[in-house]
């Protein structure tokens, strides 16, 4: 890929987000805010980093990864699961996923080490769809990892859901919008944006860990959905303001 | 004022659900008449529907990864991550077509290597990919 493709799919893709995302957060704001709040410019500097270097970098981990499994699974039991119904086997992955990301999620959180990484999403202290992007490459590839593990063993084709994979990487983006807009009962089954905000929440064991539905978070009791906005969304801890001390913070030795 | 804020309200919701639409059937490459203004399928993706190998010599689809992280969206292509990595300068790493053709049209000669590379299935957490003039056909590989 040329540098000018790269630059022509990040622009086309920084325009999609900007006409989905900049008329909701206008017309139902979760919160007065600044288009242009602070730390926006570091967000963007994260977005232009995961387009432009880190993408690509994880893709080539979880590929090695996949690699990995299918070498060491045996075909009798990718068979026997290829044996079910399809909708079955997709029911299973995304359960599955879902079941795995949350523990994962939560140790995120109650682990040292990975909170190192997991901190830098939680630095945010004013959400919108570009703060989505404020993420550690390696607490990327932990969390696509897990996501991912699930159809990497069963072998399952994830191109047949494409569909919902494809929205529900939107709504992760819209869960993190500085909107409050209710849903109704869709919220139970794809969560929604004022979940997601009390996990931002400067608490850092405030609940919702859930990837996007909230079925987990029901299940292991650690659902909150309070009538109000959290008074402030960050972490205790102190860190950098910019890009470039986020990205070497975990590495930090005074931790 | 009252009116004209609500029928704004409405328009940003119309407007990113028919956003978000779009993108969900491209990127799923849910086949909505192949993109054919006259609402017919396009003879173009007709020749290359016939073209495509229907024998166990079909390429397979790259595999495509659930989008779990923050902001990750969409589908990805492995074979892209493989290109970026080796380093290749000129080959796509991303298709443009936003699609995984289950019986890629592979109409060029095999000994073309430096022909463009088509991707059958993106995304490495982007929402858009680089234009790439080769047309593909776009259809979805239910098992």
């Amino acid at each position: 890929m040329t540098l000018y493709g790269m630059a022509f799919s990040t622009g086309l893709s920084f325009l999609f987000l900007c006409l989905v995302f900049w008329p909701l957060e206008w017309a139902f704001p979760a919160r007065k805010q600044k288009l242009f709040r602070p730390a926006w410019w570091t967000d963007l500097c994260f977005f232009l980093g995961q387009y432009f270097l880190w993408g690509g970098a994880v893709l080539w981990v979880l590929t090695k990864f996949g690699s990995w499994i299918d070498h060491h699974l045996p075909t009798s039991f990718r068979a026997s699961v290829a044996g079910q119904p399809w909708w079955l086997q997709a029911i299973e992955v995304v359960l599955l996923s879902d079941l795995l990301i949350y523990w994962g999620h939560r140790l995120q959180h109650n682990n040292a080490f990975l909170w190192r990484f997991h901190s830098i999403h939680h630095s945010a202290e004013h959400l919108d769809w570009l703060a989505a992007h404020r993420e550690h490459p390696i607490d990327t590839i932990y969390t696509m990892g897990l996501i991912n593990l699930p159809a990497l063993i069963l072998g399952f084709p994830l191109q047949t859901i494409a569909a919902l994979i494809a929205f529900r990487g939107i709504w992760a983006i819209y869960i993190h919008s500085n909107v409050r807009l209710p849903i109704g009962p869709l919220r139970v089954l794809i969560g929604a944006p004022e979940l997601h905000h009390w996990h931002h929440d400067k608490d850092r064991n405030a609940g919702n860990y859930a990837n996007i539905s909230p079925l987990m978070d029901w299940i292991f009791g650690t659902y909150t959905c309070p009538d109000r906005e959290p008074e402030a969304f960050g972490i205790h801890e102190p860190i950098s303001k910019n890009y470039l001390g986020q990205m070497i913070h975990p590495f930090r030795k005074s931790q | 004022m009252r009116t004209g804020r609500i029928i704004l309200r409405v328009l940003a919701v119309i407007s990113a659900v028919v956003l978000v639409g779009w993108y969900v059937i491209n990127e799923s490459g849910i086949q909505l008449m192949s993109g054919s203004k006259s609402g017919h399928i396009s003879k173009q993706a007709l020749e290359l529907d016939a073209a495509a190998p229907t024998t166990a010599e079909s390429p397979t689809p790259p595999p495509v990864f659930m989008s779990g992280s923050k902001s990750y969206t969409g589908v990805v292509s492995v074979e892209g991550a493989k290109l970026l990595m080796s380093g290749s300068k000129s080959a796509p790493v991303f298709d443009s077509n936003d699609v995984a053709p289950a019986t890629a049209p592979t109409t060029a000669p095999a000994t073309q290597p430096e022909a463009p590379v088509i991707l059958p299935s993106s995304k490495s957490g982007r929402i858009f990919a680089p234009p790439n003039p080769s047309p593909t056909t776009q259809t979805l590989n239910h098992p």
